[in-house]
């Protein structure tokens, strides 16, 4: 397991590789001076010149991508033009808040889409299969920035349930430890006796969650769902039956357990999209993840940020799916490592 | 020869088209938008440019607007008919670009193997390595908020699928025995890859295509969305949705119509993509 | 079962170590647009951070309450000497910055010189730019020679509670700055704690003290009890960002902010249907306006100008864009300021005409042009998208084809202050002085945005700078403003209306013209 692992760390090395070379290429090309937008915009030329030499961006491109190199080499990816504060720390001060958005909603759609793949594959061509796998193909096609404000629409104005954006209500002045709010909300119940945190919390939450489920909920049910289907077809389950074990001890005791392996595998890659794919809904939501931290450093042109933000997200990307594969193989005892 | 068995074999293919429910109501979908695309000018009630600003945000059925009128006091019907348009178009040239570099490196990287294979899908999967919405974003931000940019940044994000699939085909096509053959009688690699090879890989392309093409919709209308796509005036169902948060509270219809439209077309091109794939390549099924 | 005990310990730890929170407290919370991005007032120069930091900081002088008048703060009393070229600021006395250090002599110098000094050991924790730009200190070339003088030639202690600034020559728009945020001033103390931290630990002088930033969402400040002036009467301060206008009106009806940034024309509309919230509002010496590069074709004929003056519809873009946060205007300054020029018809919506003028140049059959559309929301133009859509339908008519081209902020600035630009969208928000409008947005300088140069009006408006006497400046002004409509190198749009609006329980706020922040004065009923 140990030397399966090493060997998949080992040939990660180039794909980051080539991930920042990308990415400080790509962005060598972008439009707008970053030393001119360090400085605001009636800066002399001199200033300009001035923090160019400072930045290096007056030295040839392969010295600067060689430079470049050095730093990510020890996490260091520069600082942000807009705050002056590193990278590195930017993204991590908004890394609770979108990893929390990623669990609830990949909870929200495990427990959700495997259920409904199991009654649909239970139920094979009946009404409610065929209905359900319309329902999940409606879900893979949903543009989710639009279902995001019909939610808001609905449920925050029309109804009055929940609050637009925002993490928890302001004025209820929780001194987050973890910035992992629901968790911060909890030791308030222990500590005050207190349960409007945790209200407030979850309120804020469910909608931008809700709204990130939708997909990975559909991808998680129909993977499900023919995932049993091919598991029922097998052998040993013909055997259970034919043992006479009632159709529930089958279905949730063998073939279940069985069937969840690829879905394992997709909800590794939903929970890898959903950590750095959330832009939109943190946008929507006003949600102070990397999502929305990384669309407003690229519409800012902040460059160093940009180039930073993109790669840190690419090696997380990485490295969820890496985890997804290793936990797979782990489990799986078919694939020999 | 007057035994052809591809023909047959496509119309095959159609027979079990017929069958799946969900794959005709796709393509009827489909069809349904590329009519209305192409009828958009004598659909359309009204200009979809024109701005009536004393007019603004009727109702749906108020003042002659079928489904209400946006904050200009433009006909949001009429803008959803033009961006039918808008959304086909898009969705093909991101879709061409995606398929024509996409299966000539995956047609590359299979064919020739060695080095060569090594680094286009090393860099493949370096692509992977972003999320797609991600990268596209990345690349607008550096060519600048435009129509064309969006449509060359969908189209780069999706070469990647497109060439592993390719690969993977000309792999398994290449041991077979015509090539051998073809091989041995000199035929060239170019032709060899363009007449033999190529043709036998048509299903999955053609599934990837479709699946693409609800795609290239949906992340057009979200990079408009996020103003880094079209550009006003034009009626595009993201762009259209862009300034629709102002209005959750006061008027529904700038903020449902153009998403249905988004939602529609897209669930047209995945129901008969799904449906496809079920015939054309089983293996592929999720 | 190992999961479980760790769980339980972090809860243990979590429990031990967060800090209860006094709820009985008074909190305003006020609802703003953009994140604030630094907390010292040297380095920021976007509102996210500076309605921040007004609150935190005092300059050595101010704006009276609601008015325009330069007050004393910091400083009690300032003198210039007779050639202008010696400004001496007598310190208040016994005012304490909020880490308990006296605010005096040393700590002015150093909040002014860092800025201004390369040498400066706090210099490097920069870049200073309002300071930078001001003209305020030497400009240097490449090769280090000397390109630019600046004005200030040096900062003095004096005594403990006095401070020279000392120019390099006399310049009578100097003392405004020193009412101005960036010219706050900082502990010393606490500069050289945090070093290039300190923009996340703020310390200086103001009614309120930093308490806690979280990135992105909000910052929180309390009361300073110590302050030296007006104390405030709430207990805490909170900012949070609501990037989005509709989002920021929901909360303030929904009650989860007290008060907020003004929002769209539609969510104001909502707002007043809404019994719990009230709306004060106050004329503000604020315009926006539309440049066209007279540098560039075909904007460099007149009748193009002018054609393009009459097909624009401001009543339609008052209606769709700016309700009630806007009127729209004629002449390039307030009418509430003296020196307008009441006796000029402005410009009618004509289209007619418009093609008329536009065949007269030679432009029949239209062109094309690129319309910079403002990226952000300003008290002079709420939202320069919308405003450049409907203008770009209006110009359609008369055969002008306008693209919409938007940039981040700071790019925008940089183009339209290159010239890189056909039309731009611009602003002011000035000083009750028409000099500050007339002339330093008309002549020579970065601000002239329009490009636009005529020896005559500058002429005038060189002139009326140097008299007194306001009766004869007045008549200089009113033959200027004949010219510039005439010439007509800008389409006025809008004077804007500063908007505040909060919950009926929020009392005693005061809105001043010079879009400046102050939030001591409010009370929670």
């Amino acid at each position: 397991m140990i030397k399966y692992i090493t060997k998949r760390l080992i040939l990660l090395i180039p794909t980051l590789f080539g991930v920042v070379t990308i990415v400080f290429f790509m962005m060598s090309l972008a439009p707008g001076d970053p030393a001119r937008l360090a400085l605001g915009a009636h800066a002399t030329p001199e200033a300009v010149e001035a923090m160019r030499h400072e930045l290096g961006l007056d030295r040839p491109l392969h010295i600067q991508y060689l430079n470049y190199l050095k730093q990510v080499a020890v996490f260091d990816f520069g600082k942000s033009i807009k705050t002056g504060e590193p990278v590195l720390y930017e993204l991590l001060s908004r890394f609770p808040a979108t990893i929390e958005l990623s669990v609830v909603s990949i909870i929200i759609s495990t427990i959700l889409g495997i259920l409904a793949g199991i009654i649909s594959a239970t139920r094979q061509n009946s009404m409610i299969d065929f209905g359900a796998m319309f329902a999940a193909l409606v879900g893979v096609s949903m543009p989710v920035f639009w279902l995001a404000l019909i939610l808001i629409m609905v449920f925050s104005v029309g109804l009055n349930l929940f609050p637009t954006g925002g993490r928890i209500n302001i004025r209820l002045f929780m001194d987050p430890l973890t910035q992992f709010y629901l968790l911060d909300a909890i030791v308030y119940i222990f500590r005050e006796g207190d349960f409007s945190y945790f209200l407030s919390a979850l309120k804020h939450i469910i909608l931008p969650a809700v709204a990130l489920a939708t997909i990975p909920l559909a991808v998680i049910a129909r993977v499900t769902r023919s995932s049993m289907l091919e598991v029922v077809r097998q052998d040993y389950i013909r055997t259970a039956r034919a043992k006479g074990l009632s159709e529930r001890t089958v279905i949730y005791k063998h073939a279940l357990r069985n069937a969840l392996l690829p879905v394992i595998t997709i909800i590794g890659i939903e929970f890898g999209y959903n950590l750095a794919g959330a832009v939109l809904t943190e946008e929507i939501f006003s949600w102070p993840g990397i999502g929305r931290w990384l669309y407003s450093a690229v519409t800012a042109r902040d460059i160093p940020a940009v180039q930073g933000g993109v790669i840190l997200i690419a090696v997380v990307f990485v490295l969820v799916n890496l985890a997804v594969d290793i936990f797979y193989a782990y489990i799986n005892p078919k694939i020999r490592y | 020869m007057p035994f052809n068995p591809e023909n047959t074999l496509w119309y095959d293919h159609w027979l079990q088209l017929k069958q799946n429910r969900s794959a005709l109501l796709g393509l009827a979908i489909i069809g349904a938008f590329v009519v209305v695309a192409f009828l958009a000018p004598v659909l359309a009630t009204h200009d979809p440019l024109v701005q009536n600003v004393s007019l603004r945000l009727s109702k749906p059925f108020e003042n002659g607007y079928l489904l209400g009128s946006d904050d200009f006091g433009r006909d949001i019907f009429s803008r959803i008919l033009y961006g039918a348009r808008i959304s086909l178009v898009i969705g093909a040239i991101a879709i061409g670009i995606s398929l024509t570099v996409g299966t000539a490196l995956g047609l590359i990287s299979g064919f020739y193997g060695g080095t060569l294979d090594v680094l286009i899908m090393g860099l493949v999967d370096v692509m992977l390595a972003f999320p797609y919405i991600l990268l596209a974003i990345v690349i607008v931000s550096i060519l600048g908020p435009s129509l064309n940019n969006a449509m060359i940044a969908i189209g780069i994000v999706g070469i990647p699928r497109f060439a592993r699939i390719i690969r993977a085909q000309v792999l398994a096509e290449k041991e077979n025995d015509y090539v051998m053959v073809e091989r041995s009688l000199g035929t060239s690699d170019l032709e060899l890859m363009m007449v033999s090879i190529l043709p036998n890989c048509m299903a999955p392309i053609i599934v990837q295509v479709t699946l693409g093409y609800a795609g290239a919709i949906l992340s057009s209308a979200a990079l408009s969305f996020l103003g880094l796509g079209t550009q006003p005036p034009t009626p595009e169902w993201g762009l259209m949705l862009a300034s629709a948060k102002q209005f959750v509270a006061s008027a529904w219809w700038v903020v449902t119509f153009p998403g249905v439209a988004i939602l529609l077309s897209v669930l047209g091109f995945n129901l008969f993509g799904d449906g496809l794939r079920d015939i054309l390549d089983p293996r592929l099924k999720d | 079962m190992k999961g479980t005990g760790i769980l339980l310990m972090t809860i243990l730890v979590l429990i031990c170590f967060t800090t209860p929170i006094n709820a009985a407290q008074k909190t305003l919370v006020y609802g703003k647009s953009q994140a604030a991005i630094a907390l010292d007032p040297g380095v920021v120069d976007e509102g996210g951070s500076s309605i921040v930091v007004s609150q935190i900081f005092d300059s050595l002088l101010a704006y009276e309450p609601g008015g325009t008048k330069v007050i004393p703060a910091l400083a009690e009393k300032y003198e210039i000497s007779a050639d202008g070229k010696e400004i001496t600021f007598f310190l208040r006395k016994g005012v304490k910055f909020h880490d308990g250090t006296d605010m005096d002599a040393d700590a002015v110098v150093f909040s002014l010189a860092r800025q201004q000094f390369k040498d400066h050991p706090y210099n490097q924790y920069g870049p200073w730019k309002y300071w930078d730009t001001s003209g305020f200190k030497d400009m240097f070339k490449k090769d280090g020679s000397l390109k630019k003088k600046g004005i200030i030639k040096d900062i003095v202690k004096t005594d403990d509670h006095t401070v020279k600034v000392l120019l390099n020559k006399a310049d009578a728009a100097i003392m405004v700055n020193f009412t101005l945020y960036f010219t706050s001033i900082v502990s010393p103390t606490a500069v050289k704690k945090y070093g290039a931290d300190f923009r996340k630990n703020p310390v200086g002088t103001g009614a309120f003290k930093f308490v806690k930033w979280v990135k992105d969402d909000h910052v929180l400040l309390k009361k300073n009890k110590a302050y030296w002036g007006e104390k405030a009467k709430v207990d805490n301060l909170v900012f949070k960002v609501f990037p989005d206008a509709t989002a920021r009106s929901m909360a303030l009806i929904k009650g989860e902010v007290d008060i907020i940034e003004p929002p769209d024309a539609d969510n104001l509309k909502e707002l007043e249907k809404n019994p719990r919230v009230k709306i004060m509002s106050k004329e503000g010496l604020t315009m926006g306006y539309i440049c066209m590069n007279v540098e560039r074709k075909p904007f460099d004929n007149k009748l193009v100008r002018q054609a393009v003056n009459h097909a624009i519809d401001k009543n339609e873009i008052i209606q769709a864009v700016y309700g009630k946060l806007g009127s729209a205007a004629t002449m390039p300054l307030p009418p509430s300021l003296w020196g307008f020029n009441k006796n000029i018809a402005p410009y009618t919506y004509d289209p007619g005409k418009a093609k008329e003028l536009l065949a007269k140049a030679g432009h029949a059959d239209g062109f094309e042009v690129d319309l910079f559309a403002l990226p952000v929301s300003r008290p002079y133009n709420p939202n320069g998208k919308k405003v450049g859509e409907i203008m770009q339908a209006q110009l359609k008519k008369v055969g002008i084809n306008a693209k919409i081209v938007t940039y981040d902020i700071g790019t925008y600035w940089d183009k339209v202050d290159a010239g890189e630009f056909d039309m731009c969208m611009t602003g002011w928000s000035g000083e009750p002085d028409p000099n500050d409008w007339l002339h330093r947005l008309f002549t020579a300088g970065y601000l002239n945005s329009a490009r636009w140069k005529n020896d005559v009006y500058t002429d005038l408006v060189t002139r009326a700078r140097s008299i007194s006497n306001v009766a004869q400046r007045t008549g200089l002004y009113e033959k200027a403003q004949e010219i510039i409509h005439e010439e007509a190198p800008i389409v006025m749009l809008a004077y804007g209306v500063l908007t505040a609006p909060m919950r009926d329980n929020v009392e005693g706020h005061i809105i001043y013209p010079s879009s400046k922040l102050v939030l001591r004065h409010i009370s929670l009923k």
